[in-house]
């Protein structure tokens, strides 16, 4: 899982970087972005007065006011890379080692398996004290192609 | 004449040739109570969610106490499911959702079909390249 609309999420008008008066449009939003140039803001606008940077350039409270905004956003990339880097590793131990539980129920956590057992109650009794739930599946006897509904 | 479609989407979602069918990870959710995490199949032609119901059972659901639904399969044979109201997540995102519970102990696949899944999101799928495009309907496009 990758982030494939961070970019459309940045561009959003009005969004963190923008306040309601402000002349700092998404398009310059994503420029700062692309630079990361944020703290050098006025030194990227060679072609503008002083005078404009003092009326328009956004002042340090504005940045801030976005500040819980984008560590919102931060936290749910964060999130969402990490929900995908566990997918890809269950993936993998899956495609390595499921035929050796054929008919068994499993619980793994990224490239760790926590329990094995008969039946899924089994299972989850054994993972019932982790802070966040494991994947638990019931590995196929036989995987054969599915016909479909 | 020829047109030319451009859709974008939030999330990619790479899934593995080595199992079959297309898995997407998934959670399920009651209140703020126990959750689960499981793979499901997407299935676009699967006219709801359907989960065995053991995880109904580890989230605490009376399975036959929900709405009784009827399903066909390919080959003529029926099963019935209950719906139950829980939080799926899903990728990025998560929802309420009526989704079924199968009764019979030996349902082994857990799918996720048009109502409470697929009519929440825009889909997009390239096989060719392993990879699974969503994003919410109500997402800017």
């Amino acid at each position: 899982m990758t982030d494939a609309l961070l970019v459309s999420d940045q561009q959003i008008e009005k969004g963190f970087f923008a306040s309601a008066s402000s002349r700092l449009c998404a398009r310059d939003a994503q420029s700062l972005l692309d630079n990361h140039a944020l703290q050098a803001w006025g030194l990227l606008q060679p072609c503008r007065s002083a005078a404009w940077l003092d009326d328009n350039t956004m002042t340090l409270q504005a940045h801030l006011s976005g500040a819980p905004r984008a560590l919102a956003s931060l936290a749910r990339l964060r999130q969402r890379a990490e929900g995908g880097r566990q997918f890809r590793e269950e993936s993998t131990w899956l495609a390595d080692n499921s035929r050796t539980f054929s008919g068994r129920w499993i619980a793994l956590e990224g490239r760790q398996l926590l329990a094995v057992g008969a039946t899924s109650k089994e299972v989850f009794s054994k993972v019932a004290n982790r802070a966040k739930p494991p994947l638990v599946i019931h590995v196929a006897d036989e995987d054969l192609p599915f016909a479909g509904w | 004449m020829s047109t030319v479609e451009t859709l974008t989407f939030r999330s990619r979602h790479d899934y593995s040739s080595s199992v079959v069918g297309i898995d997407i990870p998934v959670g399920l959710k009651i209140g703020d109570g126990r959750s689960v995490r499981l793979l499901a199949k997407v299935d676009t032609g699967a006219a709801n969610c359907i989960f065995q119901r053991d995880y109904a059972e580890q989230l605490g659901i009376d399975v036959e106490s929900g709405e009784r639904k009827t399903f066909g399969t390919a080959v003529g044979s029926r099963f019935d499911a209950y719906g139950h109201t829980v939080t799926l997540s899903c990728l990025d995102w998560e929802f309420e959702a009526v989704v079924y519970f199968a009764v019979p102990r030996d349902y082994s696949r857990n799918v996720v079909g048009r109502s409470g899944w697929l009519d929440r999101f825009r889909l997009g799928l390239i096989d060719h390249d392993l990879t699974l495009f969503l994003s919410h309907y109500d997402d800017l496009s």
